[in-house]
């Protein structure tokens, strides 16, 4: 009997955890360790951020819903991986500290044959003065409770509003290298749509703030779409929808400080400005969750496992090399560790090899750029593609046949205004690859037919199927493994 | 009190707005449901293709 680890249940950490549940849970050890007792499904935050949903309709408890498919459930945090063992241990193991109530603070060593690092990011705040929730002035969306605040704060505004008084509102990125833009980007305008609600918009400057070089690059290097008979840049898909609702958008900006009510930023064209704001939403950048590495002896082996930005090496070519030169074949496929043949990293906890959008600095020499994303439906698909690959291992297979790489795989993103099935017009986006592909697609390195934009009220109905179908699937119910990731 | 003209180097001067057509295709129910079903079946594409 093999024993199978897997640390983090976001949406690839589960993903792994469900699959492998189901093919081998009855022959095999599978354990899950999070510091979260429950799942959340993070795209609907926006609207819990809005007043538009509870916490618990995006969340749910992982432990019995881990018992109906034999996986063991431990709710801690992963602090330091053993791969060739230690002391006390002959096999590879992780040490966990536990967030469990019950067992707050205590420490436990847990063996494995098969490691999946699935910790997703930190949400690195103080990367930024004053940037946050928790130490400083900012609002967030990443988490429920985040997001809960959010919309204290936001109601709080509007009620003041309606006495009245003039708001200005700041939503975007929190720093020069921040990704999840389209998160920020659906926040906006379900901001403005709670505004336009209460009657109160005519009362609000609302403003974009991003480190995008132009509107709509999402940190994939923008996309083209055919619209109208031309084929088009999604900047002008994007900035249309700005000023169809009366925002103001400021790009290529780094914020570097928040001071209550001024946001102070920095531009590429070495500029520096203050932005004063009554309510703020700026994503923070991630880093790694910090996991250290250790060898038999006790050595620091951290180096040799992780990108200095904390996230796990994979099968990704990290040499470096200028833009002109970066290609699909850099990112990973198998999300194996080189040195390390029985440990994956998926998700967002793998290192990618390079952005994929152009990486742009200031005169003063501070990035400003997107780093690449991973979130969403990329996870899912990197989560059941290392499932499988470990299901035949343990089947006797020596290769990994199944590959999920970001040069081969589509994304889409479904920018809600509001939660109406009647009044509304969401922005559907796709793109595939989300790495651009050159070779496969010489002119805009993207299938044309499968990377498209369009708004409508079909992007309501799609944001409200996606989020009722994959807390189904995530629940384990009747028939989730026949639902698509 | 004549009309001041609108200032015209500004940001929001650029990107294409919707006209009163478009706007009313994107709510229109009909037209939405054939959408709904051609985005869904581009999105099914997609996922498929990203399964390797």
């Amino acid at each position: 009997m093999a024993r199978i680890l897997i640390l983090g249940a976001g949406i690839s950490g589960h993903t792994t955890a469900r699959y492998l549940g189901k093919w081998v849970g009855k022959q095999h050890q599978i354990t899950v360790v999070s510091p979260n007792s429950k799942w959340n499904w993070i795209p609907s935050n926006i609207w819990v951020g809005v007043g538009e949903m509870t916490e618990r309709q995006v969340t749910f408890e992982l432990a019995p819903v881990y018992k109906k498919i034999n996986v063991g459930f431990r709710q801690a945090r992963a602090v330091s991986v053993h791969p060739d063992g230690g002391a006390g241990h002959e096999s590879p193991f992780v040490t966990i500290e536990y967030t469990d109530p019950t067992r707050l603070g205590q420490s436990d060593e847990i063996e494995y044959d098969y490691l999946v690092n699935a910790t997703g990011p930190k949400l690195n705040f103080d990367a930024t003065p004053g940037l946050g929730p928790d130490k400083g002035y900012t609002m967030s969306v990443c988490t429920p409770s985040h997001a809960l605040e959010a919309n204290e704060q936001l109601q709080k505004c509007v009620q003041e509003m309606k006495a009245g008084a003039r708001k200005t509102f700041v939503i975007g990125t929190g720093h020069g290298m921040c990704t999840c833009q389209g998160a920020a980007f659906e926040y906006i305008y379900n901001v403005d749509h709670v505004l336009r609600g209460a009657g109160v918009r005519h009362l609000a400057r609302v403003v974009w703030i991003s480190n995008e070089y132009e509107l709509g690059d999402f940190g994939m290097g923008g996309v083209h779409i055919t619209r109208g008979g031309y084929l088009t840049n999604g900047k002008v898909f994007a900035e249309s929808l700005m000023v169809e609702r009366g925002l103001e958008w400021i790009t290529r900006a780094a914020v570097t400080k928040v001071e209550p009510g001024k946001i102070h930023y920095e531009q590429l064209d070495g500029s520096v400005h203050e932005l004063e704001f009554d309510f703020s939403m700026l994503i923070p950048p991630f880093s790694g969750v910090g996991l250290k590495a250790y060898d038999k002896s006790g050595s620091d082996i951290t180096e040799q496992l992780f990108a200095p930005n904390g996230f796990m090496k994979v099968d990704a070519d990290y040499n470096p090399k200028p833009f002109e030169e970066w290609s699909k074949a850099d990112w990973p496929k198998t999300y194996q560790t080189p040195k390390y043949k029985n440990i994956f990293a998926i998700g967002i906890a793998f290192a990618p090899p390079h952005p994929i959008s152009k990486v742009m600095k200031s005169p003063s020499g501070l990035q400003i750029s997107p780093t690449p994303p991973r979130t969403g439906m990329p996870s899912a698909t990197i989560g059941k593609a290392v499932a499988e690959n470990i299901r035949d291992l343990l089947n006797g297979a020596t290769t990994l046949s199944h590959t999920a790489s970001m040069g081969e795989m589509g994304a889409a993103c479904v920018a809600s205004t509001g939660m109406d099935l009647f009044k509304g017009t969401a922005a559907t986006m796709t793109v595939f690859p989300v790495v651009p592909d050159y070779e496969t697609y010489p002119e805009y390195g993207r299938d044309m037919d499968l990377t498209f934009g369009e708004i409508g009220l079909a992007g309501h109905w799609m944001k409200y199927l996606l989020h009722h179908v994959f807390i189904y699937q995530a629940k384990l119910r009747p028939g989730w493994s026949v639902l698509p990731d | 009190m004549p009309a001041k003209n609108k200032e015209p180097y500004q940001q929001a001067y650029y990107p294409p707005v919707p006209t009163g057509f478009t706007r009313y295709m994107r709510q229109s129910i009909p037209w939405q449901f054939i959408r709904f079903w051609i985005i869904n079946f581009k999105i099914f594409k997609l996922l498929v293709k990203s399964h390797n």
